[in-house]
């Protein structure tokens, strides 16, 4: 007998006997909260800011890659770890960081030189990524990863910006979860992460500190229309 | 599991007399109780959550079979090898074998108290390997030879000067550092581990039938380092952790990390849903999943199964005011506190942790602050008495109870008892706020431990009488 089914009849004649209190025939539907009084732009920058977040509203993509071009040249980033630029909510954003002499790097690692290739990422400072939803409640924001979409941009950096587009903001976790294609979407990406805030721990002391192993900085970038 | 060799009333001396040990708790423990509580008062929704989720849970536990030969389906169907282990010896050698088949030289880890449960560490390390433990917490335990002493905070016993003395000895931080300067020294050595690494090991505390995903809840952003860097990615999964659908999973990620940490939700939560497709940019060849059943299934069978709709966030812990006072090591086990005091015999067999049901004052703070509403009483009182069933008390107590027994079936012995009692007691030294602190033999079993209640000057049928008159 292998184990697989070893513990599956193990379950089965477990079950016979199990005190299970409370198990209904079917699950209801989720409890669905009061909506909110503000509206879910606001809700959400609330939220990020309450996890130490950062954010910024600039009306439309223009003032965007302004507003990211001025930071950047302020900061003096020479390298950005990112997604693919020509698929970020931003026209133009490319050429404009190209312009200021900023090299521009995918998070990729091929097989054959994963190592070296993690090494070369290790040490950028910066990443910049889009954001596929925002939940406004936790002041989340949520990416896919793809061929387009590598997840070390947000993980490796020590600061990360994202770029959401405020119409892609739902009121909390379930909202999102509910929305169609959601589920489809999700299960076709190798990996989906939520990320609430910037890297922290509390292990010593309980003392909180930003920047454990992940970002010391998230600043999420909404982008109103 | 091994159970220690020393009596829980030692341990527990030695917990209360540790002054570093009850300045730790006494900051952490009520800044715990107030982010659970402030998490759960900004949630209009909370309370009908918790019912919701509790509800998932139930229902979950009732079709575990079908749920898990679904979650199976699926996470094949996305490129994920899944592994069946009916105990901790078969965990280990089947990692141990993915490790040997890939070449694997060194592993990085993110934390699981699976692992801890199934001894994981020793038996890598035996085999040669390099296993890093990249929470801070479990890291500090791994350079200490410590164990954690909570199961959302490892080092809650230790004070930030012991820190500041361990890094300093390992990784050579001034003494006088402060947490700041700690973590980024932790930092720089652990993406060291990350960048050089084979194989990343990490728990899961949800796994989804619908998708075949694995959801990895942390803080720090080591649980996405351990599974993006390394080439492979092998996550240890209890049978019992597991959620139908995606929006199951939602409302238990919800209450969760608001029990845990009153975090609204972790930092990452990342839905892991197979290995990197072939034209991702990043992302590890191969994912392994290891469901472990290591006694969940002995537990499941009868009036204990209720534990395993446990999502392990902690709370019942930091509200417990025996875990309060004494930490995690005074209870001998992986999982300490109430939860742990029923996990432990329910895995393992009672004997060896017949001690644990009784490190309770079932005042029911845990069941309150259950975000799935375990009744945790009921299963503690079910396993006092299997234990006095099967003759784990001790002598006096069992002699002790069936007199008392007898005398409160005989009305004229338990009068003349309380009497004699109410009388002794006014001369006997020795008391603390009329509680008596020390008793003869064989009584002082009793007072070793704990106070004596004062008996009432009147006793309840005198003052029946009375009224009746």
């Amino acid at each position: 007998m292998t184990s697989r089914t070893k513990i599956l009849s193990r379950i089965r004649h477990a079950l016979a006997d199990a005190y299970l209190p409370d198990a209904a025939a079917t699950i209801p539907p989720p409890p669905s909260p009061p909506p909110f009084a503000a509206a879910l732009i606001d809700v959400f920058e609330q939220a990020l800011i309450a996890v130490q977040g950062q954010v910024t509203r600039v009306e439309n993509q223009e003032a965007a890659r302004d507003w990211l071009v001025n930071e950047f040249q302020k900061q003096g980033v020479q390298k950005i770890l990112g997604w693919n630029f020509t698929q970020l909510p931003v026209a133009n954003l490319a050429a404009s960081l190209q312009a200021l002499g900023i090299e521009l790097i995918p998070a990729r690692l091929s097989t054959a030189t994963r190592q070296a290739d993690l090494a070369a990422l290790a040490d950028i400072p910066v990443g910049l990524t889009g954001a596929d939803a925002g939940l406004a409640r936790t002041g989340s924001i949520v990416l896919y990863a793809s061929n387009e979409q590598g997840r070390l941009a947000s993980l490796l950096p020590e600061v990360h910006y994202a770029l959401l587009p405020a119409d892609r903001i739902y009121a909390d976790l379930a909202a999102w979860l509910a929305v169609p294609g959601v589920g489809e979407r999700a299960r076709h990406s190798s990996n989906t992460v939520i990320i609430t805030g910037p890297s922290r721990s509390a292990d010593i002391a309980q003392t909180l500190t930003l920047g454990a192993h992940g970002p010391k900085r998230l600043h999420v970038l909404l982008i109103e229309t | 599991m091994q159970a220690p060799t020393t009596s829980f009333a030692q341990r527990a001396q030695i917990a209360l007399q540790d002054t570093g040990l009850q300045e730790a708790l006494g900051r952490a423990m009520d800044h715990f109780v107030h982010g659970r509580q402030d998490a759960f008062a900004a949630l209009p929704h909370g309370e009908a959550l918790r019912d919701h989720a509790r509800t998932i849970r139930a229902n979950t536990i009732a079709h575990l079979d079908e749920h898990l030969i679904r979650f199976e389906r699926n996470a094949q169907a996305n490129g994920s090898s899944i592994h069946w282990a009916t105990d901790a010896a078969e965990a280990r050698q089947i990692v141990l074998k993915i490790a040997r088949e890939a070449g694997v030289q060194r592993i990085v880890k993110s934390k699981s108290m699976l692992s801890e449960e199934i001894e994981l560490n020793r038996v890598l390390e035996r085999a040669g390997l390099d296993v890093l433990e990249t929470d801070l917490g479990e890291y500090i335990v791994q350079l200490a030879h410590d164990h954690p002493s909570h199961i959302i905070a490892p080092v809650v016993h230790w004070r930030l000067e012991d820190v500041a003395r361990l890094f300093h000895k390992h990784l050579g931080t001034p003494l006088d550092a402060d947490i700041p300067s700690l973590q980024a020294a932790a930092r720089r050595r652990l993406r060291q581990g990350f960048l050089q690494a084979d194989m990343g090991i990490s728990g899961g505390n949800l796994v989804v039938a619908e998708t075949g995903t694995v959801i990895l809840v942390t803080n720090e952003g080591n649980g996405r380092l351990v599974t993006t860097t390394p080439r492979i990615h092998v996550a240890l999964v209890g049978i019992e952790r597991i959620a139908p659908t995606l929006a199951d999973a939602g409302t238990l990620l919800q209450v969760l990390a608001r029990s845990a940490t009153g975090q609204a939700l972790s930092v990452y939560t990342s839905f892991i849903t197979g290995p990197r497709r072939q034209a991702d940019e990043d992302g590890p060849e191969q994912v392994h999943i290891v469901l472990i059943d290591n006694g969940r299934t002995r537990a499941l069978q009868g009036e204990l199964a209720e534990i395993l709709y446990c999502i392990r966030c902690g709370a019942c812990l930091n509200v417990c005011p025996v875990y309060r006072n004494l930490g995690g090591h005074a209870y001998g086990s992986v999982y300490p506190g109430p939860i742990g005091s029923i996990v432990t015999p329910a895995y393992d067999g009672l004997g060896p942790w017949h001690e644990l049901p009784q490190a309770s004052t079932l005042c029911g703070a845990c069941t309150e602050a259950c975000p799935v509403r375990i009744d945790i009483p009921r299963m503690l009182l079910k396993l006092r008495a299997d234990s006095i069933a099967a003759g784990d008390a001790p002598a006096w107590l069992q002699t002790g109870i069936r007199l008392y027994g007898w005398a409160a079936t005989h009305p004229r012995v338990f009068r003349l008892a309380s009497k004699l009692g109410t009388q002794l007691q006014r001369l006997w030294p020795g008391k603390a706020q009329g509680w008596t602190r020390r008793l003869p033999p064989p009584l002082s079993a009793w007072t070793d431990s704990r106070a004596f209640p004062p008996l009432a000057r009147r006793s309840f049928s005198e003052r029946w009488q009375e009224r009746k008159t």
